[in-house]
């Protein structure tokens, strides 16, 4: 998927909460669903045993991209954060260069030298902050390949609950309407996690030219 | 960063707030975000120490390019000092603010959002289908102010004016008046600086049909609660804090 370039990392940063944000709305739609498919499940007895343990699975699925997301999401807040802290430190070193050149300009030249060393302390800041950027950033890539994985194993229940739903007999109809929305809950938290996958590459790509 | 639907008809309102990433020495603050069709505004966005929060909270209900208008009720830090972020987050929207602080508001930086003044009468903006008015609400406290009325929804955004000073955590809506009181009057006392314009504010604004009045720090008032309000502020002596104090010392 391609996304647009040469916006300012902070933005590129909460387009990713943007993105985690939606995984975590589906996932809760996905918990109400599953009260649903239980009900129905013990409506239906005998006839869907083989259901009833998948309803259990999707819950615990469904907590468990919950609690993975608000993980991620606050990992991406950190990243965040000091994307707009490297924001107005960048902001202030060309500050302070505009002041330096104006010092050198300026008939008694000794104010640049002064002016340089308050520089050297941001752009000392700058650094730190950048390396701190780089490696939240990493933390980051590696937390949604962990939630990638995990909303492929949805998918994965999905085709079992519609295998089973087949064997429903009356309920057949029911139940695979619940493997219906599964399957398109899954599709939905896969899109999302991979436009926040990508989001995430353009940052890196962003941060590696800065 | 909580996020609250105070409105949910065919426009909403939503109010962040009670920000746990916060630093403990900023004031809390609301920030509201009015939606209405695929456009939206924020109301008195924050400053600058808030601004990742605010983004990162506003952007699972909306995208980007939908916030097309900000307000800043005055020109203070806690009102908009985050402008100078925004300016890149939101390259094309159109801040609606005080004409008279045109020339400070600048200062935090504007290159890429365009600037609308609002006169001193007020004036009202389509947002969608939603027209927002402009109320004037000038010395209340800064001397170039506005607050924002949606008659639809029937709530009035009015800044400092029902501010209260509390503890992280607050809940959103004043559940017991009278102890509220408590938490207002210091803030309001010291930071109104009018009584004239206050008596004028209170006026004009018993004519409007209000169900919440949501100011900028603190919880919003609802109901009954409006009106109570009104009652205690018409009542209030403010731009007496620091008389009081000084002659405390004498």
């Amino acid at each position: 998927m391609a996304k647009e370039r040469s916006q300012a990392e902070f933005v590129l940063a909460a387009h990713i909460v943007g993105e985690l944000g939606e995984v975590t709305r589906i996932a809760r739609e996905m918990t109400l669903e599953v009260c649903n498919a239980k009900a129905v499940a013990t409506r239906a007895g005998e006839q869907a045993r083989g259901f009833q343990p998948i309803t259990d699975f999707i819950e615990e699925s469904a907590f468990d991209i919950m609690r993975q997301v608000k993980e991620i999401h606050r990992e991406a807040m950190r990243v965040s954060q000091s994307a707009v802290a490297k924001y107005r430190t960048q902001d202030a070193i060309t500050r302070y260069q505009r002041a330096k050149e104006k010092a050198e300009e300026a008939e008694h030249t000794e104010g640049a030298a002064h002016i340089e060393v308050a520089m050297a302390d941001v752009r000392q800041s700058m650094r730190e902050t950048s390396a701190e950027l780089v490696s939240q950033v990493k933390v980051l890539g590696q937390r949604m390949e962990d939630i990638a994985k995990h909303v492929r194993s949805v998918n994965v229940i999905a085709v079992s609950s519609r295998v089973e739903a087949s064997r429903a007999a009356e309920y057949r109809q029911s139940l695979e309407g619940v493997a219906d929305n599964l399957e398109a809950a899954s599709t939905a938290m896969r899109t999302c996690v991979s436009a926040s996958q990508s989001w995430l590459e353009v940052f890196s790509q962003e941060e590696a030219t800065r | 960063m909580k996020c609250t639907t105070i409105y949910e008809g065919l426009h909403q309102w939503m109010v962040f707030g009670r920000d746990p990433d916060k630093p403990d020495e900023i004031i809390d603050s609301n920030q509201f975000l009015v939606k209405s069709g695929d456009r939206a505004i924020l109301l008195d966005p924050g400053g600058i120490e808030i601004f990742s929060s605010m983004l990162a909270s506003v952007v699972p209900y909306i995208t980007l390019d939908q916030i097309t208008d900000l307000f800043a009720s005055h020109q203070d830090p806690d009102i908009i000092s985050s402008l100078g972020l925004w300016d890149d987050a939101l390259p094309k929207a159109c801040l609606h603010a005080p004409w008279l602080w045109e020339g400070f508001i600048r200062h935090y930086g504007m290159k890429k959002i365009t600037f609308s003044p609002i006169p001193d009468e007020g004036c009202t903006i389509r947002l969608g289908d939603t027209p927002l008015q402009f109320v004037p609400a000038h010395y209340l406290h800064s001397s170039g102010n506005y607050h924002v009325y949606d008659a639809k929804a029937k709530i009035l955004m009015s800044g400092d004016v029902g501010a209260a000073l509390e503890p992280p955590g607050s809940p959103m809506f004043v559940e017991d008046f009278d102890a509220h009181t408590e938490k207002m009057r210091y803030f309001h006392q010291r930071w109104m600086p009018s009584n004239d314009a206050k008596q004028d504010w209170v006026h004009r604004v018993r004519k409007l049909d209000i169900e919440i009045l949501a100011p900028q720090h603190g919880r919003l008032f609802q109901g009954e609660n409006v009106g109570r309000f009104l009652d205690w502020f018409e009542r209030l002596d403010v731009g007496v804090a620091v008389k009081r104090s000084a002659a405390a010392l004498s």
